[in-house]
């Protein structure tokens, strides 16, 4: 127990206005208080000599703005008009004064509510994320006062005042408890009364996320279902299930998706639902042959790539970050930081892929790539892709959707909607961050034949995926691509990658390269079978044809290939996501064509090794796991915080 | 030049912003964490004084008025964009500058004081950035946050804290 004296001198140098020479006499027989006075001297000194940025000054064009600028006039000049007029003129200064006041009345006020519901949401936070009693009481003791204080001094609307009371009062709640769930549940209530606030929205929607992501689900994480009680665990699935949508976390959460969740969301999809396997189809895809039995579904894609990969290759811009550290990364490979913003690229795609970029420094470890929430239920209207702005996603992750090279979509911190696609069913053309290279991979299809690309596959001619029920409907119902085979890729589809080392030709193949990763110098392709290749697509080990997500059979019902009796399946299969399904999660040698896998960490394991029907292959020998799941609403919204719960969960009781 | 401006003259309204432009400029990128955002913060920040310089009190202190409206602009705008400090910025170190007794250099030490700053939660940072770096009082941060002086104690009090963990071993 720290002395209350050393514990008062500590507190008065930490809020000092300075850190001065004050309270000597403790100092000098203190060690502990005298290494903090120390230290706290090193930190402002350090603030002090912080290194200067370079002012350049004003812009000429901003100068320009300031010179145009119209400031508010005076009333000198009304003296010298007509009574009249002045009258006029007068009553219109009232009342354009009072609607200014108002106005100004009502900025004060949005901006005072902001800091003191900003300053009490933090409050609560940090009382709740001690675990200390004493220190909670301490930080509720501190500021109780001033808050209360804050609050009554602010003008606040009525659903303001609400939330600040609620906040007031949950702060006084949590100094008195320690109960995780309890908490959780307190915070996502408060999380959902600043929700439905309806004041301020984005301000709102902030705090609303940081109630939800440090006080929901950080106590989520916390909490020990098996020494819940039966209530106590009905209320913690609840709370799982009311949580609204948090972002996943980025790549180490998403590596931490544990396999009973998948299993869990693939038991949940119609039977007849495309699933998408182990990894790669594009979302473009997956929406394009969902049925409209489950057109609730949301699909979320991630990448997981191994541990610093944040190597990406520029595509021809579209969106790209604004961020020095990664100005070079281009292409609408989404890469949301923040500070993405929409440039003006051509939406085109070269054939060729510029220099390659590696991300490096701070900004890398923040790139997100997107999760896609294709939510569009009828396929009729634009796609949208929601990525809130600031909020963490995967991390590098390119996807297909195709993307009309004259409609390019905007992302970005402050136009999060990526938005795609022709208004009808059909697909034509696209693309894809096709130039994802490194140990990312990448998945890339629905290339036009005329769009070579890196990772391109061609085996879609434009207008073959529809979900119409029409020629080509893919939703596992009929004749989908009866009569639109796949078409070979084209021999220069692949390009050089950052890692330096490259593909250089798929040959003949029918198989269409849907990912190309490279690791290390070497590369891997990712590829599916062709019709007349499915036969040779391997059985993963397990004596079951076509495992994994490599399944486009397109062949008639009972032919060779086709998974599951049905014809025209997509992507799908049964055991969807089955690594080590057989015992051996590497266990290709002989049997090529083991698909891929792996959400739980173990990246670079084998997956295909060669496949047959008409080319060669380059080896595949390893690949960033990417998994993508089709998670029935709400679901996709706890997937993040559900997932590593569930991982949690899982190695404690492996641990006893 | 205040006069001036009373009047509205476009040139001393430009003198205001060329005058003062580097010190909110570096306000901003001390908030901020980068020159993309403090560009952009500073702009709309004098965009908003001219627009109020009626409501200043002449005789006043401008540099705490400006600073007021500086931080009140970046709250706004973090809080809209939920902007995430990018490495940009994240900070040319100005050489060594001495050693100091943890072996790493002072101007290490400040570089990595800069990226810790940017981990504080908004108020906390703006109470930091303002007390450490701009010097300025605890009464009139209570002003330009319209927080109590306890409340701004407090926040230094946490970023202190929060600063000497992050900084552990090097201070």
């Amino acid at each position: 127990m720290q002395d209350p004296a050393c514990q008062q001198v500590q507190e008065k140098l930490l809020s000092a206005e300075s850190v001065s020479g004050a309270l000597a006499a403790h100092l000098q027989q203190c060690p502990e208080c005298a290494a903090l006075a120390a230290k706290l001297q090193r930190l402002e000194t350090a603030a002090r000599q912080m290194p200067e940025p370079v002012v350049q000054g004003p812009s000429e064009a901003f100068l320009e703005t300031v010179r145009g600028l119209k400031l508010p006039e005076r009333g000198a000049a009304l003296r010298r008009v007509a009574w009249i007029r002045r009258s006029a003129a007068a009553a219109i200064i009232i009342a354009v004064g009072l609607m200014a006041l108002s106005v100004c009345l009502m900025n004060q006020r949005s901006a005072r509510a902001d800091v003191v519901l900003h300053d009490l949401v933090n409050w609560n936070l940090q009382i709740g994320e001690s675990r200390d009693p004493a220190e909670r009481q301490k930080l509720y003791e501190q500021q109780v006062a001033g808050m209360k204080k804050e609050i009554s001094s602010a003008a606040l609307s009525a659903a303001e005042a609400a939330l600040a009371d609620a906040l007031l009062k949950n702060a006084e709640w949590l100094e008195k408890v320690n109960d995780r769930l309890a908490e959780a549940a307190h915070f996502a209530a408060i999380a959902q009364q600043f929700k439905s606030a309806g004041i301020n929205v984005t301000e709102m929607d902030a705090l609303q996320k940081d109630l939800l992501t440090r006080g929901v689900k950080g106590n989520l994480q916390q909490v020990e279902p098996e020494q819940l009680s039966p209530d106590q665990k009905q209320q913690l699935q609840q709370l799982q299930q009311q949580m609204v949508p948090v972002s996943p976390a980025g790549p180490q959460s998403d590596r931490n998706l544990p396999t009973p969740q998948v299993g869990a969301i693939h038991a949940a999809l119609p039977a007849k639902a495309p699933m998408v396997g182990n990894g790669a189809a594009a979302p473009a895809t997956v929406a394009a042959n969902r049925p409209a039995a489950n057109a609730a579904s949301t699909v979320v894609l991630r990448m997981l790539p191994p541990p610093g990969a944040n190597n990406i290759a520029p595509a021809t811009g579209i969106v790209k970050s604004g961020g020095a550290t990664s100005s070079g990364i281009s292409g609408w490979t989404a890469m949301g930081s923040g500070h993405a913003t929409a440039s003006s690229g051509s939406g085109s795609f070269g054939s060729t892929i510029p220099s390659p970029v590696t991300v490096s420094g701070p900004a890398s470890s923040s790139m997100k790539g997107w999760v896609g929430n294709m939510s569009d239920p009828d396929r009729d209207s634009d796609t949208r892709m929601p990525m809130a702005s600031g909020t963490t996603m995967g991390n590098v992750m390119g996807f297909g959707i195709p993307v009309p090279a004259s409609r390019p979509p905007a992302i970005g911190g402050t136009t999060p909607d990526v938005q795609h696609g022709p208004r009808n069913d059909q697909i034509t053309g696209q693309m894809i961050s096709s130039a994802i290279t490194g140990p990312t991979a990448m998945a890339g299809y629905f290339i036009p034949p005329q769009v070579p690309q890196h990772g391109s596959t061609n085996e879609f001619s434009p207008g073959v995926m529809r979900n119409d029920g029409q020629k080509g409907d893919s939703s596992g119902h009929g004749d989908d691509n009866a009569s639109h085979p796949m078409t070979p890729p084209p021999s220069s589809t692949v390009a050089s990658n950052s890692q330096g080392s490259s593909v250089s030709s798929l040959g003949a193949s029918p198989g269409a390269l849907v990912a190309v990763v490279s690791d290390g110098g070497v590369q891997h392709m990712i590829v599916t079978g062709g019709p007349g290749a499915a036969t040779d697509m391997g059985d993963g080990g397990d004596g079951n044809p076509d495992h994994a997500w490599h399944h486009w059979d397109g062949q008639s019902t009972g032919a060779p290939g086709d998974t599951n009796g049905a014809a025209g399946d997509f992507w799908t299969h049964p055991d969807g996501w089955h690594w080590s399904a057989d015992g051996s999660s590497a266990s290709t040698s002989g049997t090529p064509w083991h698909g891929w896998q792996d959400p739980q960490g173990t990246l670079g394991e084998v997956h295909h090794a060669t496949a047959s029907g008409g080319g060669t292959l380059a080896p595949v020998t390893g690949l960033g796991a990417f998994s993508t799941v089709i998670v029935p609403e709400p679901a996709a919204g706890m997937i993040a915080v559900s997932g590593v719960m569930f991982l949690i969960m899982r190695r404690r009781r492996a641990a006893r | 030049m205040t006069q001036g401006l009373e009047q509205s003259d476009p040139m001393d309204r430009l003198a205001l912003v060329k005058e003062h432009w580097p010190e909110v400029y570096r306000l901003c990128y001390r908030l901020s964490g980068n020159a993309h955002d403090a560009e952009e913060i500073t702009q709309e920040s004098f965009l908003r004084a001219l627009e109020k310089w009626h409501r200043f009190e002449p005789g006043t202190n401008l540099r705490a008025w400006l600073f007021r409206i500086a931080t009140n602009a970046f709250l706004t705008i973090k809080r809209r964009a939920r902007t995430t400090p990018m490495g940009d910025a994240m900070y040319e170190v100005a050489g060594n500058q001495g050693q100091v007794e943890a072996g790493i250099t002072q101007g290490e030490l400040s570089n990595q004081l800069q990226a810790a700053i940017l981990r504080l939660s908004d108020t906390q940072r703006t109470v930091f950035v303002l007390r450490a770096t701009e010097d300025v009082p605890f009464s009139e941060i209570s002003a330009i946050l319209g927080i109590t002086e306890t409340t701004v104690r407090w926040h230094m009090s946490q970023a202190r804290q929060q600063l000497v963990k992050l900084l552990e071993g090097k201070l």
